[in-house]
């Protein structure tokens, strides 16, 4: 009998920790790719983006939800002790979102000049250049158009700007299930996030005092994403070759990526993350590549 | 009764103090003493397959949990090849040949590792009296990479995680002269890397961890670089 109970609380215990997963971020997608019948020619495509939305822009934060450990002793019966060790793993949740969302504001402090300078970029003046693949209204569910959201970031020394643009493209009422995962219910989901160089002393000042045009850094990057995200609609990155891991040039150190390189060339590197997002960055920060420029 | 107890609490805690050596800090490699003429040999342990290395679950039934809980990330990880850390071994044997003559690989059986005394020197002398090595394997220096463990870390109290899985790689690296049984170079690898944004993609077969374990990897790599410049 006490076998019996002991077994009962080590499965609901296993149940409930392995609900102490990390709380989803808009800013986190599960990939889906556009199955090859479905795939839309370049000559086709067509985005919707909320017009009226203001821009997002945050402040890159540290993902780091480690907190240090609150002991409890459990004690009493099986079901007393079960009851404590819920209570303990809703703490250490909620201490570790906490320390999250605290991370995500102080960092969206320390940008905030950044964000007043660019109070003159909207949706719509993103959405300028590409007026001739916008469409004015939500698609309707099975319309091939596909619907974006940009989230910009800004490091602390708001000199990079990146871009993280979420695509998806939901699947006609016809095949919706009553599924309440949101995945089910779409054709094609993606992240395209594209890393713009860092800027000069003087560029950064210059933006900073209006003196330079501040809406063109941020329409290069949702430019190349409209542009990348075209292709992988079309098919274009399907193949893909070999991971490996690639060596990010950062501010005073490197990063490391497990990837594929699906795209090399003298300005850019475009690869394919494990999550199958697609990554464009700088051809000059990744330093384990040759270069593809003339010398 | 009660002198007994204080005496009896005195003694454990002066064997427990005992216990506790001071650990060896890092020795940065003694360039002056190799040269053309040293013969290196360098030993690799055997390194075990990727896993989730579970920390502060501190009941055997906490462990259980624990262990359960993220067996999925286990499994995933345990089927991740183990090339790209074994690939460490060749960058020390190509640091090496750029500051000596010889250099090869060589194997210890876990009977030979065993018999190795204990050597009895202060810090900055090696633990075990790897001395007898100089004329059975006919060389100079040893070099040891020891890859303890890799994969995941996760910190636990009891039941409940204090961490989100991070990357994870923890061994040692270190040389010893052979004439003497004293470091030429020590290093502690502890590499632990957060994952970027979500952890738990089980059906993605964890992007996220394996990302961040390569990363540990890549760092340690980095780090065997660092001692020959």
């Amino acid at each position: 009998m006490m076998n019996i109970k002991k077994l009962f609380v080590s499965l609901c215990a296993i149940a409930a920790l392995t609900g102490c997963k990390s709380a989803k971020r808009d800013d986190y997608v599960v990939a889906k790719s556009l199955n090859k019948d479905n795939a839309i020619a370049q000559n086709e495509f067509k985005f919707y983006l909320n017009l009226d939305n203001k821009l997002d822009l945050r402040g890159e934060y540290s993902h780091d939800r480690s907190v240090a450990g609150t002991h409890m002793m459990y004690y009493g019966t099986p079901a007393t002790a079960l009851a404590q060790v819920f209570s303990h793993a809703a703490i250490n949740s909620s201490m570790q979102e906490k320390k999250l969302r605290e991370q995500q504001d102080q960092a969206n402090k320390l940008i905030m000049p950044l964000i007043e300078a660019s109070k003159s970029v909207t949706h719509k003046s993103l959405a300028e250049s590409k007026r001739h693949y916008v469409v004015d209204h939500p698609p309707i569910a099975g319309e091939k158009t596909v619907q974006v959201r940009p989230i910009f970031f800004a490091n602390q020394d708001m000199k990079k700007l990146s871009l993280k643009l979420v695509a998806w493209i939901e699947k006609p009422k016809s095949k919706k299930t009553k599924s309440r995962k949101k995945l089910n219910n779409l054709m094609y989901q993606n992240i395209i996030e594209v890393h713009g160089a860092t800027w000069s002393e003087e560029l950064a000042g210059q933006l900073m005092n209006g003196n330079a045009d501040i809406s063109k850094q941020y329409d290069a990057l949702f430019d190349r994403a409209i542009e990348s995200l075209k292709k992988d609609l079309s098919g274009t990155y399907s193949q893909v070759p070999q991971q490996q891991t690639l060596h990010i040039k950062k501010k005073n150190n490197k990063q490391f990526l497990r990837a594929s390189v699906i795209e090399h060339s003298c300005e850019y590197v475009v690869i394919k993350n494990l999550r199958n997002w697609i990554l464009h960055y700088p051809a000059n920060y990744v330093t384990n590549l040759p270069s593809q420029c003339d010398s | 009764m009660n002198s007994i107890k204080v005496l009896f609490v005195a003694a454990i805690t002066l064997v427990l103090a005992a216990c506790g050596s001071t650990p060896q800090p890092p020795v940065q490699l003694q360039q002056q003493l190799l040269n053309a003429e040293k013969r290196v040999g360098i030993y690799v342990d055997t390194i075990q397959e990727p896993t989730t290395n579970i920390y502060g679950a501190g009941c055997l039934l906490c462990y259980g949990v624990a262990a359960a809980a993220n067996s999925s990330l286990s499994k995933h990880l345990e089927s991740l090849p183990t090339s790209d850390i074994e690939s460490s071994k060749q960058l020390l044997l190509e640091g090496y040949k750029a500051k000596t003559g010889s250099v090869e690989f060589i194997e210890l059986s876990e009977k030979e590792f065993k018999k190795l005394k204990k050597f009895k020197g202060e810090l900055g002398y090696a633990k075990k009296d790897f001395r007898a090595l100089k004329a059975s394997k006919n060389i100079d220096v040893l070099v040891v990479l020891d890859i303890a463990t890799h994969g995941a870390y996760r910190s636990y109290t009891n039941y409940v995680p204090n961490t989100d899985p991070l990357g994870y790689v923890r061994g040692v690296v270190y040389s010893v002269d052979l004439e003497t049984n004293q470091y030429l170079q020590y290093l502690e690898l502890d590499k632990k890397v957060v994952v970027e944004g979500e952890w738990d993609e089980p059906k993605q077969k964890f992007p996220g961890v394996t990302n961040a374990y390569y990363q540990a990897v890549e760092q340690v790599k980095e780090s065997i670089n660092k001692i020959f410049l």
